[in-house]
């Protein structure tokens, strides 16, 4: 802590060091803009010509947000080994890249589509209840992603300048302000610039941050051996806390990827890759380099921290040390802790603020991906669709602009209200790594309409509507966020029947909400198709068919 | 293209089959890495000083690697010879 308020160095440099690096992503996103050209495909897709450098590192970026530098280091630090286990979700994600990815760009090439809703509504013929549908997929995704990014900046703020009465607030403000700034300026162009740089430095970080961890331990030998001091709940399944049991770990290591795949964001960067080159060589970058990174960066980060900062069982469960304050903070602390007294007080401080730095490019790049395709969805979808259908392309740009500072606005709101712990609120933005499982749940119900669309060619729009309707009711209803909305009133309610309903089962199987989602949306999907076969438009007809090797059965 | 490779090439024989092997096999560490596979390592044991489970968890993700690469070189570049004739 006295790195950072004591001695000249400790304080300009750390300011002087995060200056440069926001007015540089300030300069990158007005780079951005000079380049774009006029209209929304090169608003929202840069064209469709991104190359395979910047296609990986935004696809990469835009994966990675601050659950990777604060979230995944602040669970291993609470649950212990077991969540290296959870870092071989992202080999499954790097493999959709491919095996999904691929076909949506093709699609997306001939259809000529901007949004996900765009190729989903399409191919079904739904252009209003599945639209709707889709973007709130979208906003129940976004939403609670923007807030972990925004929160990650009130916790960077709140750990480099302690004695500051309001720097959680400031720091959330601050990232907020320049990440919805340099979207409404430039778009996706800057957005994947700016994506291509903060990738390298979040990549650079979390090596970096295992590197620290494991020379304050003098060396990998002596790192190894102060690990066989850590009790039993931490070398195993289901963790410190029993969250992690195997049911759980599995749906999670299964559906977060998927899910964080198949999100809008990611869509949409899959429409504007180059072609399917750019999409083989990300997928393969991105399994090697990133589950390596969470492996051998992130988590010596959190295991190291269990033994410089043991965790204190209390009668309210596992608590983080003292020195620690959040869970989510145990990299920022060890770096501030060990890094001067290691590298001198310069360096070390050096050292910490090119990790702060990586941590804020984890967060800004998610951040700004998934509120740029917000805006898209927003605006295409439900402004230009239904509310304004005759709007010009220029109206629409402006209006996703607003879009993007609403929903900033409205992301950070929460998270100030939640940081306050008589708020109701606060449990559910506790963790980082809680809001993540959170968003999945519902981005990971498209998967029964994505796999069809690009593979199956089966289902209809019944089918589609009526199962992710109900996928996300049910995953909804196995969140956090549910006893949150609607709270039990009266023991003999029917609200309360449902309520210990769905803990039982629940507790009976403890899987992630995404898994409880998935059932009964792929039975209504089935049953609904097999009930409405004659409604089903053949793929031919919607114009945008693939042969079943993904490609087009016709040729424009 | 000639049309003898294209057979093969664009997703049938012995790429359709490398495919679906390597998808077993994904499948399969996933099932062996964070499913009941786990079941067997599943102690506060060491392995050359590692914890087991993480030793366990970095052994699958180099047999992940593994199967992405194969995948890369054979399937996905197959499969992009094919792409080579779409509209762009």
């Amino acid at each position: 802590m006295n790195s950072f308020t004591s001695g000249d160095s400790s304080v300009w440099l750390p300011l002087t060091v995060i200056a440069a690096y926001l007015v540089g992503l300030l300069i990158i996103g007005w780079l951005g803009h000079r380049a774009s050209r006029s209209g929304e495909e090169d608003y929202y897709l840069a064209g469709r010509g991104q190359g395979w450098m910047i296609s990986t590192l935004t696809i990469m970026a835009t994966f990675l947000s601050s659950f990777a530098l604060l979230g995944a280091p602040g669970m291993v630090y609470r649950e212990g080994v077991v969540f290296a286990l959870v870092s071989l979700n992202v080999p499954i994600a790097g493999f959709c890249i491919y095996a999904l990815g691929r076909r949506i760009w093709q699609l997306g090439r001939r259809g000529g589509y901007v949004t996900q809703a765009d190729m989903i509504c399409d191919h079904y013929g739904s252009p209003v209840a599945l639209r709707i549908l889709v973007t709130i997929v979208g906003v129940l995704f976004v939403v609670p992603y923007v807030m972990m990014q925004i929160k990650a900046g009130g916790d960077l703020a709140a750990v480099l300048f302690p004695r500051a009465s309001l720097g959680f607030e400031i720091g959330a403000i601050l990232l907020a302000i320049v990440t919805a700034t340099y979207i409404m300026v430039g778009g996706m162009r800057s957005v994947a610039w700016t994506d291509a740089v903060q990738c390298v430095l979040l990549v650079a970080g979390m090596m970096l941050a295992g590197a620290a961890m494991i020379t304050a331990f003098g060396g990998i030998g002596g790192f190894l051996a102060e690990l066989k001091a850590l009790p039993d709940s931490s070398l195993t399944a289901p963790g410190t806390t029993g969250q992690w049991n195997l049911l759980f770990l599995f749906t999670v290591c299964v559906f977060m990827p998927i899910g964080g795949i198949i999100q809008p964001a990611q869509w949409m960067r899959f429409y504007a890759a180059s072609g399917p080159q750019a999409l083989r060589r990300g997928a393969i970058v991105f399994i090697v380099v990133l589950t390596g990174c969470f492996l051998f960066g992130i988590m010596p980060v959190g295991l190291g921290g269990q033994v410089l900062y043991p965790l204190l069982v209390t009668p309210n469960g596992v608590e983080p040390a003292s020195q620690v304050g959040d869970f989510d903070q145990i990299l920022l602390v060890v770096m501030r802790d060990t890094a001067p007294r290691l590298l001198g007080t310069t360096m070390g401080t050096l050292c910490t603020t090119l990790l702060i730095v990586a941590i804020m490019a984890a967060s800004m790049s998610t951040a700004d991906s998934n509120l740029h395709a917000l805006s898209a969805l927003l605006t295409r979808d439900i402004y230009g669709a239904f509310l304004r259908p005759s709007a010009s392309a220029v109206e629409r740009l402006w209006i996703g602009r607003a879009f993007i500072l609403m929903t900033t606005i409205a992301a950070l709101l929460v998270v100030l209200v939640g940081r306050n712990p008589a708020s109701g609120l606060s449990g559910f933005i506790q963790m980082i790594v809680g809001l993540a499982l959170f968003a999945v749940a519902f981005s990971a119900q498209l998967l029964p309409i994505t796999i069809d669309i690009l593979y199956l060619r089966w289902g209809t729009k019944w089918g589609a509507t009526l199962g992710l309707a109900s996928g996300l009711l049910t995953a909804f209803c196995f969140t956090s966020l549910f006893p949150l909305v609607f709270p039990v009133r009266g023991e003999r309610s029917w609200l309360a029947s449902i309520h210990e309903f769905i803990a039982s089962t629940a507790a009976t199987f403890p899987m992630h909400p995404a898994a409880w989602g998935m059932i009964p949306n792929v039975v209504v999907f089935v049953i609904a198709s097999l009930m409405t076969r004659k409604d089903h438009r053949l793929p031919l007809e919607s114009g945008n068919a693939l042969e079943s090797d993904g490609r087009p059965r016709s040729v424009r | 293209m000639d049309s003898d490779a294209t057979p093969d090439r664009c997703g049938s024989g012995r790429t359709r089959w490398l495919s679906r092997t390597l998808f077993i096999c994904v499948l399969i560490s996933m099932l062996m890495a964070v499913g009941p596979g786990l079941i067997w390592v599943n102690r506060p044991a060491f392995l050359f000083g590692i914890p087991l489970v993480y030793a366990w968890a970095v052994f699958w993700y180099f047999i992940l690697c593994l199967i992405a690469t194969v995948a890369y070189f054979t399937v996905w570049a197959r499969a992009e010879a094919c792409d080579e004739d779409l509209p762009r």
